[in-house]
């Protein structure tokens, strides 16, 4: 299947997301979808954070497009969710999705 | 000073009033603390609604103002700090986006046993009476930088001042030198002995101010079903 996805949100310079296509049951999960995305972009499923001698993996956030608008994507919370119960809101009707490992890792 | 010289209390239906809560985060001396607050996403929403103006962010309830903060995983990795089990040091929120709203509501839907997962707060008003000119100074001199924001701890605004301090987002995303560490070690010595703690009860809400003041948390068990219910917003 065709899956549309970002790795960054930023309203002011909207970067064209990248479509790539990934061999899965769309009667799979969610979270295999993912893993299979992160297998192929090498995309870190971790960001790491540091301060005053502590050190703590802090997961990537999953997002899938919810609506037509830009910025319109609500987290995926639940990795064992169908792919099938995704609304496909992409450009060319793909499911779009939007990897977040940068921000609110902290709060 | 007592801690309940730091309160405003209201219980919920019995003697709130709405111009009087925005007053007093307007001031920004004191914490506001609703008892009795009900349980409910909409009932928190549509309170805030009435005295400032909420964020909406992605990753809160349905892409809207409200966000879980519990412990959470994915990937076997918390999603945040915020989500984590982990002690959360003194820090304003979103010291590191564009915009940080100026104002912070918790309502605590579940508290952890005993006195985990309490709340720790420390007060600007507090800090500046215990720095020096100087101290002051080198404060609003120095800027750090918060992932893209290059700031000062302290600005000066209208002859007052507001403070921005993350340690973790200022160290995990720079490198520091031995005496930026030491001085951050030094500061968070200095927050710490001006704080104070709160244990939050179900249904209390607590209203306070993200640029008058640093907010933080103790330790909570993993298995914890401790639910903080947050919203961000701004009074003008």
């Amino acid at each position: 299947m065709n899956i549309e996805f970002l790795t960054e949100l930023n309203y002011d310079n909207q970067e064209p997301p990248q479509t790539i296509i990934i061999d899965i049951d769309e009667n799979s999960s969610i979270g295999e979808l993912l893993s299979k995305i992160h297998e192929i972009t090498k995309i870190p499923t971790y960001s790491e954070l540091n301060w005053d001698g502590n050190i703590e993996k802090i997961s990537c956030r999953y997002y899938f497009k919810s609506g037509t608008e830009y910025e319109e994507y609500q987290m995926i919370r639940d990795l064992d969710q169908k792919i099938c119960d995704f609304p496909k809101n992409g450009v060319n009707g793909e499911l779009s999705l939007f990897i977040d490992g940068s921000v609110g890792l902290v709060n | 000073m007592e801690v309940s010289d730091l309160l405003i209390s209201y219980k919920f239906d019995q003697n709130l009033s709405y111009p009087e809560i925005v007053n007093n985060l307007q001031k920004g001396d004191t914490l506001v603390i609703i008892e009795d607050f009900p349980l409910s996403d909409n009932d928190f929403q549509s309170f805030i609604n009435r005295i400032g103006v909420s964020i909406k962010e992605n990753r809160n309830n349905n892409g809207e103002s409200i966000f879980d903060v519990k412990i959470f995983k994915q990937n076997n990795f918390f999603t945040s700090i915020a989500n984590s089990n982990l002690a959360f040091p003194l820090h304003t929120d979103c010291a590191d986006l564009d915009s940080i709203p100026n104002c912070i509501g918790l309502l605590c839907i579940e508290p952890a046993s005993e006195s985990q997962g309490t709340n720790n707060f420390m007060f600007l008003n507090n800090l500046i009476k215990q720095l020096s000119k100087n101290e002051i100074k080198e404060l609003q001199n120095k800027k750090w930088k918060f992932r893209n924001h290059w700031r000062s701890i302290l600005t000066s605004v209208n002859k007052s001042y507001k403070i921005c301090y993350d340690r973790v987002t200022m160290e995990s995303f720079s490198k520091m030198n031995k005496t930026e560490i030491e001085e951050l070690n030094n500061l968070d010595k200095l927050f710490k002995s001006v704080s104070f703690k709160i244990k939050l009860k179900k249904g209390d809400l607590i209203l306070f101010r993200n640029d008058l003041m640093l907010h933080g948390r103790d330790e909570i068990d993993i298995n914890s079903n401790r639910l903080i219910k947050r919203i961000r917003f701004n009074v003008n």
